[in-house]
């Protein structure tokens, strides 16, 4: 309670970025699990954000409110679970097109990297056991003591050579499509994360600002936005 | 004399004569051959290859071999501001930005300040020192010195192309849920400031272009 008690009463949106950050961090732990748990993550991470952030904001306006004058935004916004409940349909209807998007690209991305571990695995097996093979029988004919098959032995040699030579670039360019599929998951999820915070600081942002100004007795925006900042690059 | 005073809107070609070696975005400016740098390398550098920004043409008025004045072409529906700096700081977007003089210094604040947060980017183009500093917008601009006033003018955010640091807005935002979802753009209120210029306001239609930029701000400020 101290600790909410210390929020300056003239910026209390400040206390949305607490909120942001255990969303952030969710989804960054997100990436290091399986993909299937980063899915279900991502959907219980915004409506987790959603839930806590609109909790949040009932818990503290019941200790601000009770210590700060009339005129206090925390005062003027009295949310009832009804207001809660479109607050979070906005926030889903925003980010739902882009969330899904990520999400569809995230998955599309998954498939692809699976195919590409699949075709690693077994299809370079087969493409090794076939240059094997040609191998294999290219020293059965080495055995032969007919001069006339020279060419064929010379040709079936050949064959060999090249197809390790395929299946060498072959591993090679798969690796390649892999990574870029895995930094471009990645690349997603940054996007994902960015958008889930944005839109809830957006949509709370706006309902907090709209209920202020909506008081009797409230100042319009008694926060002001300042630009003399010592943090400079 | 205040920042206002030493603002100058030009909505025709104004000559450039006088000024210091300046930095001006490529493809505008006097029409004389491309001396390309890149000025203050380490300064807002994501901002300026966003914004085409990075590699800029140096034009040194003084050194030109033609008897006629130097000119910068102001084409309309465009002004160019050009603010005289006198060891101030302006804050502005690197998009509406024309020109600068070589004195000065371009730099990045970070706001975090959830209200902005929640609408704008939290990081700020500054642009410090004494010199000239050109500020291009489309139509009209409102330039603007307000001291504490009840009845302090509102202006759309995104319109929003300069402003001195010891600026204090409030901001304001339509109600209706209708609005939060078509992201009716945020007004800021002009508490105090020395200076600010922004466009003016023009009825934004909320057709699927207008949507589409509207959501476009939200997600990339």
């Amino acid at each position: 309670m101290k600790l909410f008690q210390g929020i300056r009463h003239d910026d209390p949106l400040r206390i949305l970025v607490p909120i942001g950050a255990p969303c952030v961090l969710l989804l960054a732990l997100g990436m290091i699990f399986p993909q299937v748990v980063i899915v279900v993550i991502t959907y219980g991470a915004a409506a987790a954000t959603i839930a806590v952030a609109y909790l949040l904001f009932r818990f503290v306006q019941k200790f601000l409110g009770e210590n700060r004058g009339p005129g206090c935004t925390l005062d003027t916004w009295r949310p009832t679970v009804l207001s809660g409940l479109r607050t979070g349909c906005c926030v889903l209807l925003q980010w739902a097109p882009f969330g899904f998007l990520a999400l569809l690209v995230f998955g599309a991305n998954g498939l692809i990297v699976n195919g590409i571990e699949w075709l690693l695995t077994m299809g370079m097996s087969k493409l090794a056991a076939g240059a094997s093979n040609v191998g294999r029988e290219v020293g059965a004919f080495s055995c032969w003591p007919i001069d006339r098959l020279r060419c064929v032995k010379e040709a079936l040699q050949s064959i060999a050579t090249e197809l390790k030579g395929v299946e060498t670039a072959l591993y090679n360019l798969l690796v390649v499509v892999r990574y870029i599929f895995v930094v471009e998951t990645y690349v997603s999820w940054i996007f994902l994360t960015w958008l889930t915070t944005r839109s809830v600081l957006y949509f709370l942002s706006r309902r907090v600002l709209v209920e202020q100004s909506l008081a009797p007795d409230a100042e319009s925006s008694p926060i002001e936005i300042r630009f003399d900042m010592e943090f400079t690059r | 004399m205040n920042l206002l005073m030493r603002t100058t809107v030009y909505s025709d070609n104004f000559s450039i004569e006088g000024f210091e070696p300046l930095y001006a975005r490529i493809g505008r400016g006097p029409n004389r051959r491309g001396n390309f740098v890149i000025p203050q390398r380490s300064s807002c550098v994501l901002r300026r290859l966003l914004t085409g920004m990075y590699v800029l043409n140096r034009v040194d008025p003084k050194s030109r071999g033609a008897n006629a004045p130097l000119l910068w072409p102001v084409r309309a529906p465009e002004r160019i501001a050009v603010v005289e700096l006198r060891d101030e700081q302006l804050c502005f977007r690197m998009r509406n930005l024309a020109f600068f003089e070589e004195g000065l210094r371009l730099s990045t604040i970070v706001n975090t300040q959830a209200p902005w947060l929640a609408f704008e980017s939290p990081l700020i183009t500054k642009v410090s020192g004494s010199g000239r500093v050109g500020i291009q917008i489309d139509g009209t601009p409102d330039c603007l010195a307000a001291d504490p006033a009840p009845n302090a003018p509102h202006i759309s955010l995104h319109r929003l192309a300069a402003w001195s640091t010891d600026t204090r807005f409030g901001l304001d935002v339509a109600p209706g849920y209708a609005n939060t979802v078509l992201v009716a753009p945020a007004a800021a209120i002009v508490r105090s400031s020395s200076l600010v210029i922004a466009g003016r306001d023009v009825d934004e239609d909320v057709g699927t272009a207008g949507l589409a930029m509207r959501v476009g701000r939200l997600i990339i400020p």
